[in-house]
């Protein structure tokens, strides 16, 4: 954690290998959360590039403790902006060569299931679920109340696990 | 962690897990030297983009632009963000009063202009604004802040839908929130605007429209596409929408390996279009909203389905190359340099209409290049693709194509007042 401080304070001074100490842990996590509420790897892309653009642009404004729920949340807005573009059509993801049938499948139906979900409730499950993040770090990153977050969280997972039932992946 | 917690993850982790990014932070973070630039030629872009959607909304609908004049408590600015809503008819009607109730935190004030509602929404008005100059626009470029409506006592938060819009001439945010229909009346209630990152709340009552003024008619009408079955069920004449609900039953075309989008036309008694305002279908239970109308007679059409075959492929960037996608072949015909970019011209041999194909170009050092223009042609499409400098052998990923079926039946013609 002390390092975790350092690396902000010096980031925010406009230190770039600082402000990589800080994203580069995160990178892979933060490209799958987009992918998760996108279903799209070309959308997941943009968002994680425009994620990366914006924080550096904003470090120097950082007043949020943790860095994680900072970047997340901006990966938020931008997952918002762009879905708020696009033609709202769900996309599920289509297997990649080299990869066996039966991954394939899976993968194709968790998407899909992914996508069924509200998106504050897919972005909540995510957040718990592949971020880790505990749920008063989920408050604050979607900026809602606890009581908010829980809900979306709960609904989430009650939802998801129907689907994933549905789909016979569990 | 329960053992359910176990599975959710574990169902993730095989989706997720082995995805990485095409570009690592690292690749992405510039140079001192160069990152004031970028930033800035994002910022234009994104702002050019907002701008262009305003200017397209506000061309389909100048009659309600020029009534909209009439309303100066909201504002130019406002006035033009709010053009083709429908919320200018109500207006002009009388059916909206002046709320501005406000809260000020940190130099940022989150204002609730109006709320509003009658059988078909619930709509609430606001801006945000700052005597700093440049408070607004950083914080609309950090992150979200659009506000959240809370029901009464903070019993929940009422879903829906919104948009906001940055004017840079004014330095404030403006935005509508168009709530789903709640499912309690809204009558004597209030309910609480918060921007939560700002500490930001505004509570205020809701203005509701005598059910006198709405008018639900049923339709029950129903026709068959390809093997669904679609039924109107009824249309809600309000002062700010003309609604109508509908329902679909049936098995989807099983060529779809994407999602459909269906399209749908409402016309007033005299001929004239009514705006869409947009829509929802869940679950096979459909919702359409357009502009509201005193017409006594209104005709919806149905025009057929979007398809969204999803096709990931790579192609040369080159005239002559081709990927076959489930419902047909999409060919580069010709590709020609612009100032900004390159023109693509595609063909397309199959069935429908090329509608939009999702794809990028991409270089050997990954740097991408997008669609910002696209036009239909007789055999296809013509794009024009804006990007910086792009080295070396240049490729065209594909992820998906959009595929239009046209059609033309007469759903449902609804007459008032029986």
């Amino acid at each position: 954690m002390d390092n975790q401080l350092q690396l902000t304070a010096l980031a925010k001074k406009g230190d770039r290998e600082a402000f990589l100490g800080l994203i580069e842990p995160l990178e892979d996590k933060l490209y799958q959360t987009a992918l998760g509420i996108t279903g799209n790897k070309y959308d997941a892309e943009d968002i994680w590039q425009n994620t990366v653009l914006k924080a550096w642009k904003n470090i120097a404004g950082l007043r949020e403790p943790v860095f994680r729920t900072w970047i997340t949340r901006i990966l938020l807005n931008e997952a918002k902006q762009l879905l708020r573009r696009k033609t709202p059509i769900p996309q599920a993801m289509l297997p990649e060569a080299g990869v066996s049938d039966a991954d394939a499948a899976t993968k194709i139906l968790v998407h899909s299931c992914l996508q069924q979900l509200a998106p504050e409730q897919r972005q909540a499950v995510l957040l718990r679920f592949w971020l880790d993040l505990p749920l008063e770090e989920i408050a604050g990153t979607m900026h809602v109340p606890l009581s908010t977050a829980k809900t979306r969280l709960y609904q989430g997972i009650a939802s998801l696990k129907l689907l994933l039932k549905e789909a016979e992946l569990v | 962690m329960t053992n359910d917690d176990g599975i959710i993850t574990a169902v993730l982790d095989k989706a997720l897990r082995e995805e990485k990014p095409a570009k690592r932070a690292r690749e992405l973070v510039p140079a001192p030297s160069m990152h004031t630039g970028r930033m800035r030629r994002g910022i234009a872009l994104i702002a050019a983009g907002i701008t262009l959607c305003l200017l397209i909304s506000s061309l389909t609908v100048p009659a309600v632009a020029r009534a909209i004049g009439e309303a100066p408590w909201l504002g130019d600015s406002y006035l033009k963000f709010l053009t083709g809503t429908g919320m200018d008819l109500a207006y002009q009607a009388g059916l909206i009063n002046e709320l501005n109730r406000s809260d000020t935190q940190d130099g940022v004030t989150l204002t609730v202009l109006a709320a509003y509602a009658d059988a078909a929404q619930t709509v609430i008005l606001y801006k945000l604004s700052s005597s700093e100059q440049g408070k607004i626009e950083a914080l609309w470029e950090s992150f979200s802040i659009m506000p959240e409506i809370h029901k009464p006592l903070r019993s929940g938060i009422v879903p829906g839908s919104g948009s906001m819009e940055f004017i840079p001439e004014e330095g404030a945010a403006y935005g509508i929130r168009s709530l789903d229909p709640p499912g309690w009346n809204p009558f004597g209630q209030k309910l609480t605007a918060e921007v939560e990152a700002l500490g930001l709340s505004v509570t205020f009552p809701v203005q509701t429209i005598p059910s006198a003024l709405n008018e639900t008619v049923k339709a029950d009408r129903s026709f068959a596409y390809e093997d669904m079955r679609f039924t109107i069920i009824e249309a809600v004449f309000s002062p700010s929408a003309t609604q109508v609900i509908f329902q679909i039953e049936g098995a989807d075309d099983p060529r779809a390996n994407g999602a459909r989008n269906y399209t749908w036309s409402l016309l007033a008694a005299d001929g004239t279009e009514l705006s869409s305002l947009g829509g929802s279908l869940s679950n096979g239970h459909g919702v359409l909203n357009f502009l509201p109308t005193h017409s006594d007679e209104v005709t919806l059409f149905f025009l057929g389905s979007d398809v969204l075959y999803l096709h990931e492929d790579t192609l040369p960037l080159a005239a002559g190359s081709s990927t076959l996608t489930p419902a047909g072949a999409l060919t580069i015909g010709k590709v020609e340099g612009t100032a900004s970019g390159t023109e693509i011209t595609l063909v397309w041999s199959g069935e429908g209409l090329l509608k939009k194909p999702d794809l990028r170009l991409v270089d050997a050092r990954g740097n991408l290049g997008h669609v910002v223009q696209a036009e239909m042609t007789e055999d296809g499409m013509k794009l024009s693709m804006e990007h910086g400098d792009l080295i070396g052998p240049v490729q065209v990923q594909i992820g998906a194509v959009l595929i239009g079926f046209p059609e033309e039946i007469e759903a449902a013609r609804i007459r008032r007042g029986q």
